[in-house]
């Protein structure tokens, strides 16, 4: 189709004949125009052509629709009950998962916190006092504090006699040879005396 | 209708109920998706309730969510591959010959990849003024533009068409492209955040 300037500037009015909307000046004007143009006379027909099977299209749908499901909005309420239903449980679903993360979190904080406070206001570790190096800090504190706590019941264990190395019983012998000079009489609980040798 | 009140709500069901359901019908020719389609996109209309524009006509939107499950479920189902027990229904019910009934649905499926093919704006005003049968004020009302406006996107719609229909008739049915949903929902009668 070869179009002329005139064929463009009667476009719109081209499409305003095949639609009906009524003459206006450049519809009179595209009327003249098409007396004289076989290319704008056959875009006019199609265009005719469109309006006729879009508005077919849409008849036949207004008939079939006319009737529609008398319960269309009884069961448009069901769906919505059942998916607000659905909504609320999910909500529901998602705050019981926060939750139990934030506890999570809360309970890992509780443990790990101390430390990590312990550590940076004290300066014994170079290491940023992140969770996982705090973690491990406090784990060797522990381990460091249990060989110290061993070490110290060891030495103890030797002061109350448990060790080898000094006996920490310092009994005297009870009986001296009778009669020698020096010796004292003790008196016994059942009347007999014994002899104790003072030694200076 | 912002807060849940459903018999808000069904009056705005009873208001548009009757041009979605013709939309849908008119785009997919079948009874039960024009049904499913129109249940489909008030429950979306619901959901969205809270964030539609008070300040803007929602009729824009309902016809965008319409217009995708159409085409969505008419990609998914493949209605051209009706079974025979519809088109024998149909045949029954209206008393159509099989020519005039192969004839109608060609031309469904002309005009639905034609429409399909236009630019959303364009895409609206064709179905509220042709296929909805609106008139151009109506129109033009409830998309929220002006009469000019709404005359030029339909002088345009129908040039597109046209070419549209012309080079399917040279291609013939067995080459035309299938059916693709168009864009997706626009934003734009959506409340800003």
């Amino acid at each position: 189709m070869i179009q002329t300037g005139a064929c463009v500037r009667h476009r719109d009015a081209l499409a305003s004949l095949a639609e009906g909307f009524g003459p206006t000046p450049t519809g009179l004007s595209a009327i003249e125009h098409l007396d004289r143009c076989a290319d704008c006379n056959r875009l006019l027909g199609e265009l005719t052509l469109t309006v006729i099977a879009l508005r077919r299209v849409g008849a036949e749908a207004e008939v079939a629709s006319r009737g529609g499901s008398d319960d269309a909005w009884a069961n448009l309420r069901v769906r919505i009950e059942r998916s607000g239903r659905r909504a609320r449980e999910q909500a529901w679903r998602w705050r019981t998962t926060l939750g139990s993360l934030a506890t999570a979190g809360l309970l890992v904080a509780a443990v790990v916190g101390p430390a990590a406070v312990h550590l940076t206001n004290t300066g014994s570790s170079e290491m940023d006092p992140g969770f996982a190096s705090a973690l491990l800090d406090r784990l060797d504190i522990q381990l460091e504090r249990a060989s110290l706590n061993a070490d110290r019941k060891s030495a103890v264990g030797g002061l109350t006699g448990t060790s080898d190395a000094v006996d920490g019983r310092l009994d005297l012998p009870t009986w001296h040879p009778a009669g020698e000079e020096g010796d004292v009489a003790i008196p016994r609980e059942n009347g007999t005396f014994r002899r104790w040798q003072t030694g200076f | 209708m912002q807060a849940d009140d459903l018999d808000a709500f069904e009056l705005f069901f009873a208001r548009h109920r009757g041009l979605i359901l013709r939309t849908a019908h008119a785009l997919t020719g079948d009874p039960n998706v024009a049904e499913e389609v129109l249940q489909d996109t008030f429950v979306r209309a619901y959901r969205h309730r809270a964030s539609l524009r008070t300040d803007m006509s929602p009729v824009p939107w309902l016809y965008r969510v319409a217009l995708n499950l159409c085409y969505s479920r008419l990609a998914r189902r493949r209605l051209s591959e009706a079974p025979i027990d519809d088109s024998t229904s149909e045949l029954r019910d209206h008393g159509l010959e099989p020519a005039e009934l192969v004839e109608r649905e060609e031309l469904r499926r002309a005009i639905r990849r034609g429409v399909a093919a236009l630019p959303e704006k364009h895409q609206l005003v064709i179905v509220l003024y042709y296929l909805d049968g609106l008139s151009l004020q109506e129109t033009a009302e409830s998309l929220g533009i002006a009469l000019g406006t709404a005359k030029s996107r339909i002088h345009y719609a129908l040039h597109s068409l046209r070419t549209h229909l012309g080079d399917q008739r040279q291609a013939g049915p067995a080459d035309a492209p299938a059916v693709t949903a168009p864009a997706r929902v626009s934003h734009a009668a959506r409340r800003r955040p």
